[in-house]
């Protein structure tokens, strides 16, 4: 019993760290609360669903970025739906990087573009190793009331 | 054939309250939607709501089916626009369709697919739902039949004065 109150109380500490570190926002709680008996792993679902896409999308964005010419409006298509995708998990720090890659493309930055990328990439590897550690504790933990938790 | 993903048993109720169009008439079988922690509570829509979410993110529709389908309303997915218009085009009938602009690089977009689905009759609300666009990008959706464009994503307050909307124009 010690150890599911160890678990829980760890899984209740990394959930705030993701928000207290700037990597997820208010839409991560949204997912969270679509959580229930009829759908018991929704938030990792979501999110292993939000994993699939962005590999699609970032080794699209890489090969459009090995292009010369850039195609920048291609390379907008593309981050605007990385960007849609990221907005639906609440994926803070990536979807701030996305912006900037848009503005990028908008002005025509190849530079820009690549640096912003790098950036994105950055911040989507440390928020994939985050929530892959706290989903982890979680389901070690199992489930808790909506008590436990804190915003 | 387009492959429909979603929890409908197909575009005609099983049971009594068919309206011979293909929409359920029958009560809703939700209780409401009470959002956990703010106090805000929605009550059960009258009647039994169908929708289509065209997106190609699966993490997008997937959320967004669910965000409809706790307010009871049977929420069909299709991931391109062909898809789509070959839906309509089959005769399936929904009172709500939520779809993106940007689907699948280089196949139809979202505009073009609202433009056919509209050339098609279909007078249910359209509401495009995306990440943050310009102004033109806007235009040019309401300019092939959109009657609203939110922004991603969506949450239960910005989808429930249109659910409210199309309940209340159903007799």
């Amino acid at each position: 019993m010690e150890k599911k109150q160890q678990l829980h109380r760890q899984v209740v500490m990394m959930r705030q760290s993701l928000f207290d570190q700037g990597y997820v926002d208010d839409q991560f709680v949204q997912l969270e609360e679509l959580q229930d008996d009829t759908n018991p792993n929704f938030v990792e679902e979501i999110v292993t669903l939000y994993y699939r896409d962005s590999a699609r999308l970032i080794s699209s964005i890489e090969q459009a970025l090995e292009r010369s010419p850039l195609d920048f409006d291609k390379l907008d298509n593309l981050m605007h739906q990385f960007r849609g995708s990221s907005s639906s998990i609440g994926a803070r720090k990536v979807k701030a990087e996305c912006t900037q890659f848009g503005e990028h493309c908008v002005g025509g930055n190849g530079e820009g573009c690549m640096r912003s990328f790098q950036r994105m990439k950055r911040e989507y590897s440390a928020l994939r190793k985050k929530l892959e550690a706290y989903f982890q504790v979680a389901r070690q933990a199992g489930p808790m009331d909506t008590a436990s938790r804190s915003n | 054939m387009a492959v429909v993903k979603g929890n409908s048993q197909g575009s005609q109720a099983n049971g009594a309250g068919g309206n011979g169009n293909g929409r359920s008439t029958w009560p809703s079988r939700g209780k409401g939607y009470s959002v956990p922690g703010s106090g805000v509570t929605f009550p059960p829509l009258r009647n039994r709501l169908k929708a289509l979410v065209v997106d190609d993110m699966s993490a997008c529709y997937r959320y967004e089916r669910a965000i409809l389908q706790s307010f009871g309303v049977e929420t069909d997915v299709a991931e391109t626009g062909e898809e789509a218009v070959e839906i309509f085009a089959n005769g399936a009938y929904y009172d709500l369709v939520l779809i993106e602009k940007y689907l699948t690089i280089y196949a139809m977009t979202g505009v073009e697919a609202t433009r056919r689905i509209r050339g098609m009759g279909f007078q249910g609300k359209m509401l495009a739902v995306t990440a943050f666009t310009s102004q033109s990008d806007r235009f040019e959706f309401f300019d092939a039949g959109i009657d609203a464009y939110l922004i991603k994503p969506i949450t239960h307050e910005m989808i429930w004065p249109y659910l409210l909307q199309i309940d209340n124009q159903i007799a």
